[in-house]
C-alpha cells in the first residue's frame, strides 16, 4: 500500500509534465453546423477515412520536389504522445516514397509567450511548404494567421474541435482532431448502461479550459443528456497528487454517507485518472475511466476499478495528416475537416482483445504506448 | 419550273419583321431590368457598407471590452504572466496586443507584439488616446488601431498607468473575416482617406477580372477617429443578370408577339388568299364575289385570253376537219385527245374506247408504240376492208404541254393514188415511166424533116429512118446489159460495127473525121448499154450531112468523156431530143451550138491500161487507092499511126510499078472507091500468091455485105480502128512481090506508047499472067533487069528493041518477044506477027501458047 503510494507519487511527478496547453474552445456543436451547412463534406471525409484506415500506396505525383514540412508540437521532445506522433507521421510518409525534410519544433505548454516568439518567426521566415501546428491558443494565432493570408504555405491544424469561423476566407488545408461529441456520448451513454441508477458520479474537472478540459465539459452536457446527475463537481488543476487528494475527500464523504452504493467518478484527464486510481485502489465499489497513455499493466494499479478507458486513435490522426499531404500534392479533394473516433476498452474484455484493440488504435506506435 | 407558294411567302416575310420586334423587345427588357439592378445595386451596397461599419464597431467593441477587463486585472495582479493565464480574453477579444506602461515600473510588453511589428511601441503608444481608437502606421508597414485605456487607480486614487490595445488591421482575419461576412460582398478594401491601404481582403474565388459592382464609400465609426474609406465589390456574373422578373416579362412579351402574329396572318388568309384562290372560280359562278378592285385587270386579261382560246380553238377545228386528213391526237398513255371529222367516220368506236389502241387495228400498235418513244415512222398502209378505202398513215411525235411524249396520227386516203397507180404499172409498160420516151409529135417531126431534105443527107432515108429507130428503141429500153468493162477504142468501134449492121448494101457513108488519140482511145472504163446508145447517138450525128466533113472530138475529161462534133448543121428534132433527155441517164449534159454539139457523160476511167501501144511504127503499108474520095485522109492517118504508106493509084500500078517490088509490105489497104477494080486486083493479087493469106484488108465507102476481109467504112477511119485492123491484118505473111513475080509467069512490057503498053498489060492481066509495063528504057538500060525475076519482056517497037539489044546479051534467061522486026534481031529474040492488030484475047492466048512453046 504504501509502495504503492510511492510509486503513485514518483509517477505523479512524471506526469505532472504531461499537462497540456491551452487550445481554443469551440462548443461541441461547432462541427455540426459546419458540416450541415456544408453537406459536400462529408463524403469527402469518408473518402480520406478509408485512404487512413487502408495500406499505404506510392504517391503517384511525379517530379516533386523536396516537400519541406515543419511540424509544430506542443511540450517536450522526448514526450510520448509527441514521439508517437512523429513516428506514425514519419513512417506513413516514408511508405509513399515521399522526398520529405521534416523539422519539429516544441513549444512549450505554460508560459508560451516567453519562447513562442522566435519559433515563429524562424517558422515564418523559413519557406516550408507545409506546417502542421498542434493546437491554437492565442500565441501561435497571429503567426498562423500570418502564414495562413501571406505565405504559400498550407496549414495542417492538429487538435481543433471545428473550423475557425475567423479562417473562413482563408482556411488552412486540413483541420485534424478527435470527435469528441461522438466519444463522450459514447462513453457517457456506455457508463449510464452499466452503471445501476443509484450510482454515486462525482466528476473531476480540471480547472482550466484545456483540450482535455473541454473532454470534461462535453462530457458532462452529454451526462446530463443522459438524465443523470452528478453528484459532487470537482475543479482542480490538472496534476495527479490533487487529484488524488481530491479523490480521498471524495470516498471519505462518500463511505461516510453510502459505504455500500456504487460510485464512480469520472476522471477528466489522465493525471487525474491516475490520481484517482491511486485513491481507490483498495475500494472496489469505486470505478473510474481511464485514458491512453496510462499504464494500466502495473498490478499495483488493479484493472478492476478501471470501468473504461477511452482509446483516441492518434495514429490514425498522424496518418491522415500524412495522408493530406499527399492528396494536396497530387492534388486530390480534401475535405476542411477530419475528426477521428475514439476506441473504448471495458472492464470485461479479455487481455487478447485488447491487445487486438491497442493494435488498432495505434497501428504504428504500438510498442511506444504502455499496455 | 417550281411555283412559289404567295402564302408561304407572305409567312415568310411578315416572320422576319415579327422576330425583329422579339429580338428588340426582349432586349430592351432585359436591358430594364439590368439598369434596374445596377440602380438597385448601389443601394445595396450602401446598405451593406452601413452593416459592414457596424461589425467593424462591434469589434471595436469588444476589443474595448477586453482592453477594460485586462485593465483591471494588470491593476489587481500586476504581472503579464496573470494576464497571460486569461487564454480566452486573449483568443477572443480582439485586440492583436497590448502594451501596458506603469507608473513607477517597467512597460509589460506583450510579446506577441514582435509578431506584429519591430517598432518600439512606446513610440507607438505616444500617438493614442484615451476612450477612442486612433489609427498608426509602423514603419514596417503594419496598419494598427490603437486604444488607451487607464488602470484602475489605486488606494491613493492615483493611476497606476495606461493600457494600450492594438488592433492590426492588414494582418487581422478574424477583423476581415467579420467585416466581409458582415457585409456579404466579394471584395473589400479599406483604405485611409489619404489612400493608404490599411485592410483588403476578398472571397477567394473572387476574380479581378470578372465584371463587379463596385461601391466606394466612406467610413465614419462612432469610437473611431480616422475616416476610412471603404471600396467593396461584388461580382455580378452575366448570368445573373437573367433574373426572374426578366425572364417572366420577357415570355410574356414573346407570347404577345406570337398570338399578335398569329392574329396577323390568320387574317390575311381570311381576307387575302382566300379571295384570290377563288380568282379562278369567278368565272364560273359569276356575280358570286365581290368584284375586288385589284383583281379587275387580272380578270380582264382572263377573260381576254380565254376569248383568244376559244377563237384557237374554233381555227383548230376548223382546220382538222377541213385537211381531207384523218388526224387523232393522243397524250403519254395513248388516250385519245383530239379527233377530227374524218377520223370518226374511220374508227367508228371511238366514243368507247378508253386508250387508242383499244379502237385501232393491231398493224397500228406496233408503229404508234414506236411514236410514243420517240423514233421515226416511215408511214405504214392499212386497209380499211368495211370502208374499202386504203389509207396512208404517218406518226408524229410531239411533247405536249405537260412535258410527255403524244403522238399524232394522220392518215390520207390513198386508195385512188394506188388504184391508178396499179393502172400505170400494169397498162403502160414499166420502162416508159422510168426512161424518156419521145412523144409522138418528136417522131413526126422528124418524118417531116426527113421528107423535107432527104437529098441533103449523104446518107439514105432508109438508113436514116433505121437509125433514128434503133437509137430511140435503145432509149427508151431500159439497161438491159450489165456495164463492160474496155477501153474507148474497143467501145466506139464496137458502136460502130451494130450502126453499120444496120446499113443496107450499097450505103454511102461520110467520111468522118475522127480526132481521138491512141492514149485517149487505150484509155478503159465502165461502160453501161446507155453509155453505148450515147456514142452511137454521136456517130449518128456525124452522119447526117454530105457537105462537110463531121470532126468527132473524143476527150476525157477528169470526171467523165468530152465528145465535140463540129461542123453539125441542122440537128434533126428527134435528135435534139434524144441529146437533151438522154445525157441525163448517163449523167451528162448536151450543148447543141451552132455547127457545134458537146457532149458530156460521166464515167468512171480506169488508170492507164497497160496494154501495149499500138504503134505501127516501121511497118509497109501499100495503099492502093482505087479512085477512094478520102484517100488522102487515109494515107495521113495511117502515117499518124507511124507506119510507112505507099500510095498506088491502082492495083495495076501496085502490080508492076519497081516501087512495089523492092520492099516487103506488110499489109495492103484496099480502098474501094471502084468496087470492081477493087474486086479484080484483089484476085489477081490472091492469085499470084503462093500462099494462101494476103494481108490486106478494105476501106469502102459503101456499105458491103460481102466479106471478104476486114472492112473499115468511111465513117469508121479512126486511128485506133486502123491499128486494130492492122495489128489483126498483119502476120507473118508480108507481101513480097519479087518473091510473087518471080514464082509465076512475069512478063515485062516496053517499048510502044503507054496506051499500047496498057492494053497489052491489060490482056496479060486478064489472061492471068502477071505483067509490069516500063515506060522508060534508060531505066532499064541503066539499071538492068537484074532486080526483076522476070521471065519475058515484050517490046513493043523495034526502036526499043534496038535499044535493048545490050540487055538481051547481057540476060540470056528471059525471054525477049518483039511484035516488030527489024533487022537487027537476034536470035533470042522472038518475033512475033500481031499484024498490026490491036491485041485481044486470042491473040495474046497463042503468043502466049507460043512461048510456053519455046519456053517448054
Amino acid at each position: 500500500m504504501i509502495l504503492a503510494r510511492c510509486i503513485f507519487v514518483l509517477c505523479c511527478s512524471v506526469y505532472a509534465s504531461l499537462s497540456l496547453a491551452y487550445n481554443i474552445v469551440q462548443p461541441e456543436f461547432s462541427l455540426q453546423r459546419f458540416l450541415d451547412a456544408n453537406p459536400s463534406q462529408q463524403p469527402l471525409m469518408e473518402q480520406l477515412q478509408a485512404r487512413v484506415v487502408s495500406q499505404p500506396t506510392p504517391t503517384s505525383a511525379q517530379n516533386i520536389a523536396t516537400q519541406k514540412i515543419a511540424v509544430v508540437l506542443r511540450g517536450q521532445r522526448g514526450e510520448l504522445k509527441n514521439r508517437a506522433w512523429l513516428m506514425a507521421f514519419k513512417r506513413r510518409l516514408r511508405e509513399f516514397d515521399l522526398a520529405t525534410q521534416v523539422d519539429i519544433f516544441y513549444l512549450p505548454k505554460h508560459e508560451l509567450h516567453k519562447v513562442a516568439n522566435p519559433i515563429f518567426e524562424t517558422i515564418i521566415e523559413t519557406d516550408y511548404d507545409y506546417i502542421v501546428m498542434d493546437g491554437l491558443d492565442e500565441f501561435s494565432r497571429p503567426s498562423i494567421e500570418r502564414i495562413l493570408n501571406r505565405t504559400q504555405a498550407e496549414v495542417l491544424m492538429l487538435d481543433v474541435v471545428a473550423p475557425v469561423k475567423a479562417w473562413r476566407y482563408h482556411p488552412p488545408l486540413i483541420y485534424i482532431g478527435v470527435d469528441l461529441p461522438k466519444a463522450m456520448h459514447r462513453l457517457a451513454s456506455y457508463i449510464d448502461r452499466v452503471l445501476p441508477i443509484d450510482t454515486i458520479v462525482d466528476v473531476i474537472m480540471v480547472r482550466d479550459a484545456f483540450d482535455n478540459g473541454q473532454r470534461c465539459q462535453v462530457f458532462m452536457n452529454e451526462w446530463m443528456s443522459t438524465g443523470r446527475k452528478v453528484n459532487r463537481h470537482v475543479a482542480i488543476a490538472n496534476e495527479a497528487q490533487l487529484a488524488f487528494h481530491a479523490t480521498q475527500e471524495l470516498l471519505q464523504q462518500t463511505q461516510r454517507a453510502h459505504p455500500e452504493q456504487q460510485h464512480f467518478i469520472f476522471s477528466c484527464t489522465p493525471e487525474v485518472s491516475f490520481g484517482v486510481l491511486g485513491a481507490i485502489m483498495e475500494h472496489d465499489n469505486v470505478l473510474t475511466n481511464a485514458w491512453n497513455g496510462q499504464d494500466l499493466s502495473d498490478p499495483a494499479l488493479r484493472q478492476q476499478n478501471v470501468l473504461v478507458t477511452v482509446l483516441d486513435m492518434y495514429d490514425n490522426m498522424a496518418i491522415a495528416a500524412a495522408e493530406a499531404i499527399k492528396a494536396d500534392l497530387e492534388s486530390r479533394l480534401l475535405p476542411d475537416v477530419y475528426m477521428e473516433t475514439s476506441l473504448l476498452l471495458f472492464q470485461e474484455m479479455d487481455d487478447e482483445t485488447r491487445d487486438i484493440m491497442f493494435q488498432q488504435a495505434f497501428r504504428y506506435s504500438f510498442r511506444l504506448w504502455p499496455h | 419550273m417550281a411555283s412559289l407558294s404567295l402564302k408561304k411567302h407572305f409567312l415568310r416575310k411578315t416572320v422576319v419583321p415579327f422576330l425583329v420586334a422579339m429580338f428588340v423587345l426582349v432586349m430592351l427588357i432585359w436591358g430594364m431590368g439590368y439598369s434596374l439592378r445596377q440602380s438597385q445595386a448601389d443601394s445595396i451596397l450602401e446598405y451593406r457598407v452601413n452593416v459592414a461599419g457596424l461589425s467593424f464597431s462591434a469589434y471595436l467593441d469588444r476589443a474595448e471590452f477586453e482592453a477594460k477587463y485586462l485593465a483591471q486585472q494588470v491593476s489587481n495582479d500586476g504581472s503579464l504572466d496573470s494576464l497571460f493565464q486569461l487564454h480566452d480574453v486573449l483568443f477572443f477579444g480582439g485586440l492583436d496586443f497590448f502594451y501596458i506602461t506603469l507608473a513607477d515600473d517597467e512597460p509589460l510588453e506583450d510579446p506577441r507584439a514582435r509578431l506584429y511589428t519591430n517598432d518600439s511601441l512606446s513610440y507607438l503608444a505616444r500617438s493614442a488616446r484615451l476612450n477612442y481608437w486612433r489609427h498608426i502606421s509602423t514603419a514596417d508597414g503594419a496598419e494598427l488601431l490603437v486604444y488607451k485605456k487607464p488602470l484602475q487607480p489605486n488606494e491613493q486614487s492615483r493611476v497606476q498607468g495606461y493600457l494600450y490595445g492594438f488592433v492590426s488591421l492588414n494582418n487581422n482575419l478574424a477583423l476581415s473575416s467579420d467585416l466581409m461576412s458582415g457585409a456579404q460582398v466579394d471584395y473589400m478594401e479599406l483604405s485611409s482617406v489619404s489612400g493608404k491601404m490599411l485592410l483588403s481582403d476578398q472571397l477567394p474565388a473572387f476574380d479581378e477580372t470578372s465584371r463587379a459592382i463596385e461601391y466606394t464609400g466612406i467610413l465614419e465609426l462612432p469610437t473611431l477617429e480616422d475616416k476610412l474609406t471603404i471600396k467593396v465589390k461584388m461580382a455580378r456574373p452575366f448570368s445573373e443578370s437573367l433574373e426572374q422578373n426578366v425572364l417572366i416579362n420577357a415570355a410574356l412579351v414573346l407570347i404577345c408577339l406570337m398570338v399578335l402574329f398569329w392574329i396577323v396572318m390568320h387574317n390575311a388568309y381570311r381576307w387575302m388568299f382566300s379571295p384570290l384562290q377563288h380568282l379562278t372560280n369567278h368565272n364560273h359562278d359569276a356575280k358570286q364575289q365581290a368584284n375586288f378592285e385589284e383583281f379587275l385587270p387580272v380578270q380582264q386579261q382572263m377573260n381576254h385570253f380565254e376569248a383568244l382560246l376559244k377563237a384557237r380553238d374554233q381555227h383548230f377545228h376548223l382546220l382538222l376537219d377541213s385537211l381531207n386528213c384523218a388526224i387523232l391526237f393522243c397524250d403519254e398513255s395513248a388516250r385519245l385527245t383530239a379527233i377530227n371529222q374524218e377520223s370518226k367516220a374511220v374508227f367508228p368506236d371511238y366514243m368507247i374506247a378508253k386508250t387508242i389502241f383499244d379502237m385501232t387495228p393491231i398493224a397500228f400498235h406496233q408503229p404508234i408504240q414506236r411514236a410514243l418513244k420517240g423514233l421515226y415512222d416511215d408511214g405504214f398502209e392499212i386497209e380499211l376492208p368495211e370502208l374499202g378505202k386504203i389509207y396512208q398513215w404517218h406518226t408524229y411525235s410531239f411533247i405536249n404541254e405537260f412535258g410527255f411524249r403524244s403522238v399524232m396520227l394522220v392518215g390520207r386516203d390513198i386508195s385512188e393514188v394506188r388504184h391508178l397507180r396499179w393502172q400505170l404499172t400494169n397498162i403502160l409498160p414499166r420502162h416508159t415511166i422510168d426512161r424518156p420516151y419521145p412523144d409522138s409529135h418528136i417522131v413526126l417531126n422528124e418524118l417531116d424533116i426527113l421528107h423535107r431534105s432527104h437529098d441533103e443527107h449523104c446518107i439514105s432515108p432508109q438508113y436514116w429512118l433505121l437509125l433514128i429507130g434503133h437509137l430511140l428503141k435503145q432509149i427508151s429500153q431500159a439497161a438491159q446489159s450489165a456495164s463492160e468493162f474496155e477501153t474507148l477504142g474497143e467501145f466506139v468501134m464496137a458502136q460502130q460495127e451494130e450502126l453499120a449492121q444496120l446499113a443496107v448494101e450499097g450505103e454511102r457513108y461520110g467520111l468522118v473525121d475522127y480526132d481521138i488519140s491512141m492514149d485517149a482511145a487505150q484509155v478503159k472504163a465502165n461502160w453501161t448499154s446507155d453509155h453505148k446508145v450515147l456514142i452511137q447517138l454521136a456517130l449518128v450525128l456525124c452522119m447526117t450531112d454530105s457537105i462537110l466533113t463531121r470532126r468527132l472530138t473524143m476527150k476525157w475529161e477528169k470526171s467523165g468523156l468530152l465528145i465535140r462534133i463540129v461542123g453539125v448543121g441542122k440537128v434533126s428534132p428527134a435528135m435534139k431530143w434524144m441529146l437533151q433527155e438522154f445525157p441525163k441517164l448517163v449523167r451528162g449534159h448536151a450543148i447543141i451550138e451552132e455547127g457545134c454539139v458537146t457532149i458530156f457523160t460521166s464515167l468512171s476511167v480506169e488508170a492507164k491500161s497497160e496494154t501495149a501501144p499500138l504503134t505501127h511504127t516501121g511497118q509497109r503499108l501499100a495503099l492502093i487507092e482505087n479512085d477512094f474520095d478520102a484517100a488522102g485522109y487515109c494515107s495521113s492517118a495511117l502515117l499518124a499511126l507511124g507506119a510507112k504508106v505507099d500510095r498506088f493509084l491502082s492495083f495495076e500500078e501496085f502490080l508492076s510499078s519497081d516501087r512495089a517490088l523492092g520492099v516487103e509490105y506488110d499489109a495492103v489497104i484496099v480502098a474501094v472507091g471502084d468496087q470492081h477494080s477493087a474486086r479484080k486486083g484483089v484476085e489477081r493479087l490472091r492469085s499470084i500468091n503462093p500462099d494462101t493469106q494476103v494481108p490486106l484488108f478494105y476501106i469502102c465507102e459503101r456499105h458491103t455485105n460481102c466479106r471478104d476481109g476486114q472492112i473499115v467504112y468511111a465513117h469508121q477511119l479512126m486511128r485506133y480502128r486502123l491499128a486494130q485492123v492492122i495489128n489483126e491484118t498483119v502476120s507473118e505473111h508480108k507481101i513480097n512481090l519479087r518473091r510473087w513475080l518471080s514464082t509465076s509467069s512475069n512478063w515485062l512490057i516496053v517499048g510502044g506508047s503507054n496506051i499500047s503498053q496498057i492494053i497489052w498489060l491489060s490482056e496479060l492481066q486478064s489472061q492471068g499472067i502477071v505483067g509490069r509495063r516500063e515506060q522508060d528504057l534508060e531505066v532499064l538500060l541503066e539499071g538492068g533487069l537484074a532486080h526483076a525475076a522476070l521471065s519475058v519482056v515484050l517490046v513493043l517497037d523495034q526502036a526499043s528493041a534496038q535499044r535493048l539489044q545490050p540487055l538481051v546479051v547481057a540476060n540470056p534467061q528471059i525471054h525477049w518477044l518483039v511484035l516488030e522486026d527489024f533487022a537487027e534481031r537476034p536470035a533470042t529474040m522472038t518475033y512475033f506477027n500481031v499484024q498490026g492488030q490491036p491485041p485481044n484475047s486470042e491473040l495474046v492466048q497463042q503468043l502466049i501458047q507460043r512461048f510456053d512453046d519455046k519456053k517448054g
